[in-house]
């Protein structure tokens, strides 16, 4: 039973390491693009005022 | 003088062969303290083993003096390897992880803006391009907003790895070998 159980665990974290690591990849791109368009919005905004 | 595209400290050449650099300073720092340490947690699961083996009044010298040269290999090894431990691989990491973190973010920067460029040459009125950028800063905003749960979901699921035991166990398993005479 223990076994069992340390098989799942070690099964679930297998399957869960990748997705660690394209998620930073992924925040990475997003916190990116979010720089780019406030930058934009910004520049905009000061134009307008 | 001329200063050429590659040679520039400033340009992405350089940005990548400073990538390359860290990456491989990390992964060698890493591999080098992973084996010192499997070294040692397998002369030290087979010291474990020994003790063990020797429990009680009557002492065995085969085993004693056995631990005491096992445990002089150790000595020694890790004296060799000293400079190695000093480094830490984690913060060697932590710099190549930054290194490459910056550079995508000018790749991803300069992908946008690509796109961005397109997008008005398609877009009819300033009115249009901007409404656009508006929907796109909300979205990213909200897939922000999901990342950081969906890490924090898999920060608190994956735990370091654990493959020292294993190391220890099998030097307890060849002394065990060497002591009963299978070897």
């Amino acid at each position: 039973m223990e076994g069992n159980a340390r098989d799942r665990a070690v099964l679930k974290e297998r399957m869960i390491r990748p997705f660690n690591r394209i998620y930073q990849n992924l925040l990475v791109r997003v916190t990116a693009q979010r720089e780019v368009i406030t930058t934009l919005l910004s520049k905009k905004q000061s134009l307008l005022d | 003088m001329l200063i050429t595209h590659s040679q520039d400290p400033n340009s992405e050449n350089a940005d990548i062969s400073d990538l390359m650099d860290k990456m491989t300073a990390a992964r060698n720092a890493f591999f080098d303290r992973k084996r010192i340490r499997a070294y040692e947690v397998f002369f030290q699961g087979a010291l474990a083993y020994l003790t063990t083996f020797n429990e009680g009044d009557t002492k065995s010298d085969f085993v004693e003096q056995l631990q005491r040269q096992m445990q002089g290999m150790l000595d020694l090894y890790l004296g060799e390897n000293k400079l190695q431990i000093k480094v830490n691989p984690n913060s060697l990491y932590l710099s190549f992880k930054d290194k490459q973190d910056r550079l995508s973010r000018k790749v991803y920067r300069l992908e946008l803006l690509t796109n961005l460029s397109h997008k008005l040459k398609v877009n009819n009125t300033p009115e249009t391009f901007f409404a656009y950028l508006q929907e796109m800063n909300i979205e990213l905003d909200a897939t922000a907003v999901r990342l950081d749960k969906a890490l924090a979901f898999t920060k608190s699921n994956v735990e370091p790895e654990q493959d020292e035991a294993a190391f220890a166990k099998l030097g307890a398993k060849i002394v065990h070998r060497i002591v009963s005479g299978q070897f």
